[in-house]
C-alpha cells in the first residue's frame, strides 16, 4: 500500500474538528483544510474525467458544496477527508449522469497485475482484456470500490470511511466483487467459445 | 478504452504539479461561497424566538463558562495591547540584521540582478517613480536583503502571523525578501503597470512522506499600515536540487517488513496451489479439426517416414526413444486421415512448384503452438522448412467434428469434476491465505499505529529532504514579500508565566520568539502572566527572549519536552539566561542552534 495513503490519526482528527468548528462559524478557517486536501480530491476526479478544465471545476463544486453543508457536518470518529471524497463521488457521479456520458476509470498496468494476483489468476494480455470487459457489467458503485480499493491503493480502513460501512463489510464486499468478476470472466469466456 | 459503460484510460498520466496549483484558489472559492450561498433572511417572529432561544441558553451556560471566558479575553486583549503599542516590524535591539545588498544601475536600461546565491532581479526599463508620480531617470540604487530560516526572521523582526477574514494563522517561510530604491538618498515607488521579477533561491525542509507532492506556497506582501500580510497570488517554485538523507525512517522499515511478509504469502499461496493442482492432472482439451482449404496446398505424410522432433521428459536413452515412437504412435493415430496444409500466410517464400517439383527423401515434424507443426522435408543436403496445419476433408472431416463435440463435452464435464473436486482445498487455501494476509496487516497497522500514538508521526521525527528552490514571483510594489503558506493553529495551548532560572523573577512585558524544529517560521508571544502559548508538543521547540541588557534567556527542546502538555494548563517557563554579549549574527546563530 502505498505509503501517502495513511489512515488519520485520532489527534490529527481532533486538530480537523477544530478547524471545522472555527470554519462553521467563519468560512475563512476552512483555509487549511482546503490546502490539505485540494490536491488529493484534484487527482481523485481527475482519475474519473482525464480531463483538467472539467476536474478544476468539479472540485471547486466539491469545496463550494463541502462549505456549504459544513453546517451539518458532525465528527463521527472518521477523517474529514472521507465525508470530501464522498462528496466528490456524487459530484462526478451527477456530471457524468447529467452530461448522459460514460464516465473514465483509471487503470494502471501494475495495480491490475496486483488486483489478478488478488484472484489468483494467472496475470495475461487476454486476461486483462476480459478484465475489463467484466469491469464495464458492473454497477458504478461496485466499480468504485474496486478502483479505489486496487486501482487507487486505498486500505480497507479509508474505504470504509469514505463509505459510511464497516472496515470488515468493505472487505467482504470487495472479495465478493473479485468473485462476482471471475464468473463474469467465465461466462463471457463460454459464450465466445460458443460463438 | 470506450465499452458500454465506462472509459477505460489504461496507464492514465497524471496532472502535473502545476496544472493542480493552477487552479488551486482559496480566496476565488471563498468569493465563489459569498456570492453562491444562499442568504439566510429570519423571519421577524423567527428572529425573536431565536434571540430569546440563544439567550437562554446563555444563561443556562454563563455561570459556568463566563469566568474562563473573560480570563481567556484578558489575556489575548493583554497580548493584543502589547503587540499593538510596538512597532509592526520590531526588530531586537542588537542591531544585527541580514545585510542589505546594493544594486546601481541606469533606469534608461531594463537591469538584471544577480546575487552569489543565484538569486535574481529583473527590473524593467523606466521602472520607478518619485513621490510625486513623476518618472525617475538616471541612476537609481536598489537595496534588497534576503530572509531564509527562523534567525534571520527573528532579527528581522518581521511578524509571521497572518489574518485571514479574523481568523490568525502562523506563516511557514519558503524565503523572504525586503526590496527598496533610492535616486540620491530619496525613496522612490515601482511606477504603476511595472513590475520587478524576483528569482529567490531559498531552501525548504519537506517530509519524505511528502516528497512527490509539488511545493505549495503563496505570496504574501507586508502591509505595514494597516499591520496585514497581503495575499498576492501563488508563488512559482522550481526544484533546483534536493538532498536526500541515505537512512530510511522508522516507518518505512515497517513498511519493508510488511510488505516482505506478503511476498512470502504470495510465493506460499503460489506454492499450495501448485500443489493442489497436481493432485488431479489435467485433462487435455480436444483439439478442433481443421477443414482444409482448397485454396491451399496441402502433403498427405506417410507417418513411416517421417521423423518426428519432440521434447521427450523421461531421462535415459531407450526410455526416451520409447516415449517419441509412443508420441509418433500417438500421431499416427490423431491424424491417420489428415492432410496436412501449408498456409499461405504463415509461409510467405513458399514455392509450390519447387516443393512439388522433388521427391522428398524423408520428413521431420515437430510440433509447435496450437494447431501447428513445422514439417522439414528432406533430398540429401536440401531442406525445405515449412509450417502446416493437420487438416480434413469431407466425410472425414463431418465425422471429426462430431467426435470433437463428444470429446468435448467429456472433456468441460471432466474439468468441472475436476474444480469441484480442488474446490474445497482452494477454498480452504484461499482463506488462510487471507488469514495470514490479514494478520500481517494487522500486525503492521498495530506498529504503525503504535508508532504513531508515541507522537512519532510528526514532520520532525521522520526523514526530511532538504530542497534548494527557486521561488519566482513579481513585486508591484517595494517592501517585505513572502514566499508563505498558513499553518494551522498548534493543537496544544497552555497558560504559560516566563521566570528566570532561580524561578525568583518573572520576564514580563517582553517578547518570547518560539520555532517549531519542523517549521521554518518564528512564533512571538506577550509573556505577561497566564498568557496563552500554543506549540506542537510532538516536535523540537526552541523559546528564548531578549532581557532588557541584551541577553539571550533560552529554553531549550530538552527542558521544552517537560514542562506540562496537557492542553488549558498552566506552564512555567524556566528561561536559563546565555550571559554573553551578543555582538554578531554567529553569536545569535551558536546561542539559538538546535
Amino acid at each position: 500500500m502505498d505509503s501517502s495513503k495513511k489512515t488519520v490519526s485520532k489527534e490529527a482528527m481532533q486538530e480537523e474538528w477544530r478547524i471545522i468548528q472555527a470554519a462553521k462559524k467563519n468560512p475563512a478557517a476552512f483555509r487549511p483544510l482546503y490546502d490539505r486536501y485540494y490536491d488529493n480530491i484534484f487527482s481523485f476526479v481527475f482519475r474519473r474525467t482525464a480531463d483538467e478544465n472539467l476536474t478544476a471545476e468539479l472540485v471547486s463544486n466539491v469545496f463550494l458544496k463541502a462549505l456549504q453543508r459544513l453546517y451539518s457536518y458532525e465528527f463521527k470518529g472518521v477523517p474529514f477527508s472521507a465525508w470530501l471524497f464522498r462528496i466528490a463521488s456524487n459530484e462526478v457521479s451527477q456530471h457524468f449522469r447529467d452530461a448522459q456520458k460514460n464516465r473514465v476509470v483509471s487503470v494502471e498496468d501494475s495495480h491490475f497485475g496486483e488486483m489478478i494476483e488478488e484472484m489468483d489468476e494467472k496475470d495475461h494480455p487476454n486476461y486483462r482484456q476480459a478484465m475489463i470487459h467484466a469491469l464495464d457489467e458492473l454497477a458504478e458503485e461496485e466499480v468504485q470500490l474496486i478502483e479505489m480499493r486496487f486501482f487507487e491503493q486505498r486500505p480497507f480502513k479509508e474505504i470504509a470511511d469514505i463509505f459510511a460501512i464497516t472496515e470488515s463489510n468493505a472487505k467482504i464486499r470487495t472479495y465478493r466483487l473479485l468473485e462476482k468478476l471471475r464468473k463474469i470472466i467465465l461466462k463471457n469466456s463460454e459464450q465466445g467459445q460458443a460463438r | 478504452m470506450k465499452l458500454n459503460n465506462y472509459n477505460f484510460d489504461l496507464n492514465p498520466r497524471k496532472p502535473s504539479a502545476e496544472q493542480v496549483n493552477k487552479h488551486k484558489d482559496f480566496d476565488a472559492l471563498l468569493s465563489r461561497y459569498e456570492e453562491e450561498s444562499p442568504k439566510v433572511v429570519r423571519h421577524p417572529r423567527s428572529r425573536m424566538l431565536y434571540v430569546i432561544g440563544a439567550a437562554a441558553a446563555a444563561a443556562v451556560l454563563g455561570f459556568f463558562f463566563i469566568n474562563a471566558f473573560f480570563n481567556q479575553n484578558n489575556y489575548g486583549a493583554e497580548a493584543e495591547e502589547y503587540f499593538a503599542s510596538q512597532p509592526y516590524v520590531n526588530p531586537p535591539k542588537l542591531n544585527i540584521a541580514p545585510s542589505y545588498q546594493k544594486h546601481t544601475f541606469n533606469t534608461n536600461k531594463a537591469s538584471s540582478f544577480k546575487l552569489e546565491n543565484g538569486s535574481q532581479l529583473n527590473i524593467p526599463q523606466d521602472a520607478f517613480v518619485d513621490a510625486q508620480g513623476q518618472p525617475v531617470r538616471g541612476s537609481v540604487d536598489v537595496k534588497y536583503r534576503e530572509f531564509h530560516d527562523y534567525v534571520d526572521f527573528f532579527l528581522s523582526g518581521i511578524p509571521m502571523e497572518y489574518d485571514s477574514a479574523g481568523v490568525r494563522y502562523l506563516l511557514e517561510s519558503a524565503g523572504m525578501i525586503e526590496i527598496y530604491a533610492e535616486k540620491d538618498g530619496q525613496r522612490v515607488n515601482i511606477a504603476p503597470g511595472k513590475e520587478i521579477k524576483v528569482e529567490l533561491v531559498s531552501e525548504v525542509l519537506v517530509s519524505a512522506s511528502e516528497a512527490d507532492k509539488a511545493p505549495d506556497y503563496n505570496i504574501y506582501v507586508l502591509d505595514q499600515i494597516n499591520r496585514n500580510w497581503v495575499y498576492k497570488g501563488k508563488d512559482a517554485i522550481e526544484v533546483l536540487s534536493e538532498e536526500r538523507p541515505t537512512n530510511v525512517g522508522p516507518e518505512d522499515v515497517m513498511k519493508q517488513k510488511y510488505q516482505k511478509s506478503l511476498d512470502q504469502i504470495a510465493r506460499k499461496n503460489q506454492e499450495e496451489l501448485a500443489k493442489i493442482e497436481a493432485t488431479i492432472p489435467v485433462v487435455p482439451k480436444p483439439t478442433k479439426p481443421e477443414k482444409a482449404n482448397e485454396e491451399h496446398p496441402v502433403f498427405e505424410l506417410n507417418f513411416e517416414d517421417v521423423q518426428l522432433e519432440s521434447n521427450p521428459t523421461a531421462s535415459g536413452t531407450q526410455k526416451m526413444v520409447d516415449e517419441v515412437e509412443d508420441d509418433l504412435a500417438e500421431l499416427r493415430k490423431q491424424y491417420a486421415n489428415s492432410m496436412w496444409q501449408v498456409n499461405p500466410a504463415k509461409n510467405p517464400d513458399f514455392n509450390r512448384a519447387a516443393a512439388a517439383g522433388i521427391d522428398w527423401e524423408s520428413m521431420r515434424l515437430k510440433p509447435l503452438n496450437g494447431n501447428d507443426f513445422e514439417l522439414t522435408l528432406i533430398y540429401g543436403d536440401n531442406q525445405m522448412k515449412l509450417i502446416v496445419d493437420p487438416v480434413l476433408s469431407g466425410t472425414d472431416y463431418d465425422n471429426a467434428i462430431e467426435k470433437f463435440n463428444d470429446d468435448m463435452k467429456v472433456y468441460l464435464e471432466k474439468i468441472a469434476e475436476r474444480e469441484a473436486a480442488l474446490a474445497s482445498l482452494k477454498d480452504e487455501l484461499s482463506k488462510e491465505i487471507q488469514r495470514e494476509k490479514d494478520i500481517a496487516n494487522l500486525e503492521y497497522e498495530q506498529q504503525i499505529a503504535a508508532y504513531r500514538a508515541d507522537g512519532k508521526d510528526y514532520a520532525a521525527n521522520k526523514v526530511m529532504i532538504r530542497r534548494k528552490i527557486l521561488n519566482r514571483f513579481t513585486a508591484s510594489s517595494f517592501g517585505i514579500w513572502n514566499c508563505d503558506r498558513p499553518l494551522p493553529p498548534f493543537m496544544v495551548k497552555v497558560k504559560g508565566e516566563f521566570v528566570d532560572i532561580d524561578r525568583k523573577s518573572s520576564y514580563a512585558e517582553n517578547t518570547a520568539y518560539l520555532v517549531d524544529k519542523s517549521l521554518n517560521t518564528v512564533c512571538r508571544y506577550y509573556t505577561g502572566k497566564g498568557v496563552e502559548v500554543a506549540y506542537n508538543k510532538k516536535s523540537d521547540n526552541l523559546l528564548w527572549l531578549l532581557t532588557s541588557d541584551n541577553k539571550i534567556a533560552i529554553m531549550r527542546p530538552d527542558e521544552f519536552k517537560r514542562i506540562s502538555q496537557g492542553d488549558g494548563s498552566h506552564a512555567t517557563f524556566v528561561m536559563d539566561l546565555v550571559d554573553k554579549e551578543i555582538k554578531s549574527e554567529e553569536d545569535i546563530r551558536k546561542i539559538l542552534e538546535f
